[in-house]
């Protein structure tokens, strides 16, 4: 495990068993869902036992994030969301924290992804003046071998970008 | 009214010296010039009024808060200079605010400035789960795969693009130190009466608004700390906390010290603000 802390932004790297198969078993996607999610190179995921809430939740402002990414992603990529679509439901914390949502990415998508999160936080977030509010991201990376890691950042949006990019080489190791 | 008479107005400051009828016909001027561009589906001209409509809010609002301020009416302009952010976030992705044109830069800044002389550092923040939301400007429920093409912040017939929650479920109540809803202050209550008591303490408010005299005078401050004499603090017990604030007991905390350090702020102003004017505990 792997972890970082700098002023103002954090970075942990860890191994995970939550990989591709693991979020398209979950109770709560029926087997249509699964056989159209299996074909995703990165999904959006949701949170699980907050509070004591029964049902997946995916923080506020998902709906504009997926749709930004099928906007520019390329044809050979693609992105679903693992959820039923009358399942779907956002959970507003209205703390000064942008908590985006969590991905599972295959690592071949993942220079791709990387490229479209960060120009999302920087259209999205930068470029209305909310250098202030911290941003939380969390992504699981699925490698070729099999294995996952969970790459959580938690800072200021204007630090995402570069400290991210370094991240691309951990797909290889 | 054209639309260039009303640039001009906006781009010279005489919003500050308008009446409340004036600004209502400005914006109706804005309103019927805007309808016309949308009869003929000119979305660029709709567009550009949408955003000289929001100008329009933003100078007319911090001139507001600016009279609520000198009126002592702390917690309500508060709340307008929440509105004032929002408006600028909303205006940013469609014209440049970070430029002195129109003084949004200006009105930026002294915003970010007066909050933060605020005493206000707790807030409610609101936990809720939004079951099912819809598009302002087509009616439509938001289906998360089949998306009705509106996007969120666009402008659609001078109209910005937003959600509507038609149903959620409030699940939790949080006091937080940033909140993502400024209003969200807590208040005391008489317990007599039930009545609001503000119990919050504008003394730095108090002293710069006495020497401003318009919204666009300009001005600043510097934070620093000072140490005051123990001698000050002597209603203070030994066991009561310290008035430095830390949470800590006074006789843990400053009192192993020379002195109490507390914030001190310095307030920057050009001179002829400061003419024949009291200064009262104000350091220049």
């Amino acid at each position: 495990m792997k972890h970082e802390t700098y002023k103002e932004k954090e970075v942990q790297i860890e191994n995970t068993k939550e990989d591709f198969n693991y979020w398209l078993n979950r109770p709560y996607i029926s087997r249509n869902t699964k056989l159209n999610l299996e074909n995703a190179d990165i999904l959006i995921v949701p949170v699980e036992g907050i509070r004591d809430i029964e049902y997946p939740l995916f923080p506020v402002k998902t709906e504009e994030v997926f749709s930004y990414f099928r906007k520019n992603l390329d044809e050979k990529t693609t992105i679903d969301i693992c959820i039923e679509e009358k399942d779907y439901k956002e959970l507003a914390l209205h703390y000064d924290l942008i908590n985006i949502a969590t991905f599972i990415v295959s690592s071949v998508a993942l220079p791709i992804f990387i490229n479209i999160l960060s120009s999302y936080i920087d259209e999205k977030i930068k470029n209305v003046n909310d250098n202030d509010r911290a941003i939380r991201v969390k992504f699981i990376v699925q490698k070729k071998s099999g294995d996952s890691i969970k790459v959580s950042y938690e800072g200021k949006p204007e630090y995402f970008r570069d400290i991210i990019e370094s991240i691309k080489e951990i797909k290889e190791e | 009214m054209v639309i260039e008479e009303i640039e001009k107005i906006l781009h010279s400051l005489k919003i500050k010296d308008h009446s409340k009828d004036k600004i209502n016909e400005l914006f109706n001027s804005l309103k019927s010039i805007k309808a016309e561009y949308v009869g003929r589906n000119d979305q660029d001209g709709a567009k550009k009024i949408w955003c000289l409509e929001q100008i329009l809010k933003i100078q007319t609002d911090y001139v507001h808060a600016f009279n609520l301020l000198k009126t002592k009416k702390y917690y309500e302009a508060w709340k307008i200079f929440e509105q004032i952010e929002i408006n600028l976030n909303f205006l940013n992705p469609h014209f440049n605010t970070n430029n002195d044109e129109y003084f949004l830069k200006f009105i930026r800044t002294k915003v970010k400035k007066f909050q933060s002389l605020f005493p206000y550092k707790l807030f409610f923040s609101p936990e809720i789960i939004e079951h099912e939301k819809k598009c302002n400007i087509c009616g439509k429920i938001i289906s998360i795969r089949n998306p009705c093409g509106h996007e969120v912040g666009e402008i659609y017939n001078g109209e910005m693009c937003i959600r509507i929650v038609t149903k959620a479920e409030f699940i939790g109540i949080s006091l937080v130190e940033s909140p993502l809803q400024k209003y969200s202050v807590p208040f005391m209550s008489d317990p007599k009466t039930g009545k609001t008591v503000d119990h919050y303490n504008y003394s730095l408010l108090e002293n710069l608004l006495k020497i401003l005299k318009s919204p666009f005078d300009e001005w600043d401050y510097k934070k620093t700390q000072k140490m005051y004499p123990h001698s000050k603090f002597k209603h203070i017990g030994r066991n009561e906390k310290c008035p430095c604030g830390s949470g800590k007991k006074y006789k843990q905390c400053c009192l192993k010290r020379e002195g109490v350090t507390l914030p001190h702020y310095e307030f920057l102003l050009p001179e002829p603000l400061l003419k024949g004017r009291t200064i009262g505990d104000i350091i220049i």
